[in-house]
């Protein structure tokens, strides 16, 4: 056997050889001091860099990161409080909003309620005026909506009533294999993209 | 690989679990399982001490950040040693620090890998003491190219198999393979030569 390429050393170094090819190599280096050197010293390079000393890490290292991630209890905290104080800050405002009118303003606090609520109830009647208007649009769209669905029914009725059962069913058999086809074709793109979003 | 005390902790996929369940803990065991291969190697790229604290802080906080995203049928150490690799390169880049990209591509056939053995009947390398090697093999590995020492740290002193390296670079195992053996011709001959 002639002298080892370098990468054969490495993988000789590495296990990567077969029996044979081991066995082969190692009476190579029983006659061949040159690859004995060459593979020693190489072994002697990655022995020593798998014992370099390890990094000293400092006692707080891990309770440094820990310092720096925001706590759960805090989020969940504002989060279960959340609501609650703003409805409690809103009503807060209001309040106060209200005293302050009926004290700069010289009016007594039952006038200014009646006010308040006399204009609510103008703005609840405007709102009700709104929602019937709104659904009288519904109920007219919907109608057009049917008229047009009734429409296109019977067109295809009479399509249907020119061409003979045979055509009929070519039509029906031609639309289901399109349908097939666009519905295998669809579900392989979504596995697709699935994989190549995966990559 | 690559684990600083796995002995007496869960495994990653549990602890992922429970840290999105908000169990901060387990967060922590994560931090301490893999701060040491995580400072060896950051370290020795960084070369600042200080500097490897912050930046391995830094890949630890993104870490916790993203972990929603992480995948429990890949290997968490291989995800982290990701986001560490890619953090680097973000970090060079922003200090425009002038250095060979991580993930520069190279030619990887014209690698001296494929040189027959020659004539090495006298080796600096075998009479050095092991203090002493380690030394001047830490300075050698300083001078390698980043992409290379990257590799080399991660198989030699982290203790990586070609497979996980392979996945964190998502490149073939046999391209990693070959630009490790690059790496350490490149640190032997920078042994042999440097007095």
């Amino acid at each position: 056997m002639n002298c080892l390429i370098i990468d054969r050393l490495y993988a000789y170094l590495d296990g990567d050889l077969s029996p044979t090819e081991k066995e082969e190599a190692d009476r190579h280096f029983a006659s061949c001091e040159s690859c004995r050197i060459a593979l020693a010293t190489r072994n002697r390079i990655a022995k020593t860099a798998e014992s370099l000393p390890a990094f000293k890490i400092p006692e707080d290292f891990s309770a440094q990161i820990m310092a720096r991630i925001p706590s759960a209890q805090v989020r969940r905290r504002r989060k279960t409080w959340g609501w609650p104080a703003a409805i409690a800050a809103g009503a807060v405002t209001i309040t106060s909003g209200f005293f302050l009118t009926a004290l700069f303003s010289g009016q007594g606090v039952p006038v200014l309620l009646q006010k308040a609520a006399e204009a609510f109830g103008g703005y609840l009647h405007d709102a009700a005026n709104f929602a019937i208007k709104s659904l009288k649009i519904i109920v007219l769209a919907g109608k057009l909506v049917g008229d047009i669905a009734g429409q296109i029914l019977n067109t295809l009725r009479a399509i249907t009533d020119m061409i003979g059962p045979e055509t009929q069913a070519i039509l029906a058999g031609g639309s289901l294999l399109i349908l097939i086809t666009g519905g295998v074709f669809l579900r392989r793109r979504i596995v697709f993209a699935g994989r190549h979003h995966e990559n | 690989m690559i684990e600083d005390n796995r002995s007496s902790v869960p495994d990653d996929p549990t602890l992922v679990r429970r840290v999105l369940r908000g169990d901060q803990g387990a967060f922590e065991m994560i931090v301490r399982k893999y701060q040491l291969p995580m400072l060896n190697y950051v370290s020795r790229m960084v070369h600042e001490r200080e500097m490897a604290l912050d930046v391995s802080q830094e890949v630890f906080l993104r870490a916790y950040a993203s972990l929603s995203s992480f995948r429990p049928e890949f290997k968490f150490s291989t995800w982290l040693f990701r986001i560490a690799s890619n953090y680097l390169i973000d970090h060079w880049r922003k200090k425009k620090v002038p250095t060979v990209s991580l993930d520069q591509p190279m030619d990887d056939t014209d690698d001296g890998c494929h040189l027959q053995v020659a004539d090495e009947k006298a080796s600096v390398i075998r009479d050095l003491e092991l203090k002493e090697l380690r030394t001047r093999l830490e300075s050698a590995m300083d001078c390698l190219p980043a992409h290379l020492r990257e590799l080399f740290i991660w198989r030699h002193v982290t203790g990586m198999s070609y497979e996980e390296m392979a996945e964190i670079k998502k490149l073939p195992v046999g391209t990693v393979k070959n630009r490790v053996f690059q790496a350490k011709e490149m640190m032997r001959k920078l042994l042999e030569e440097r007095p």
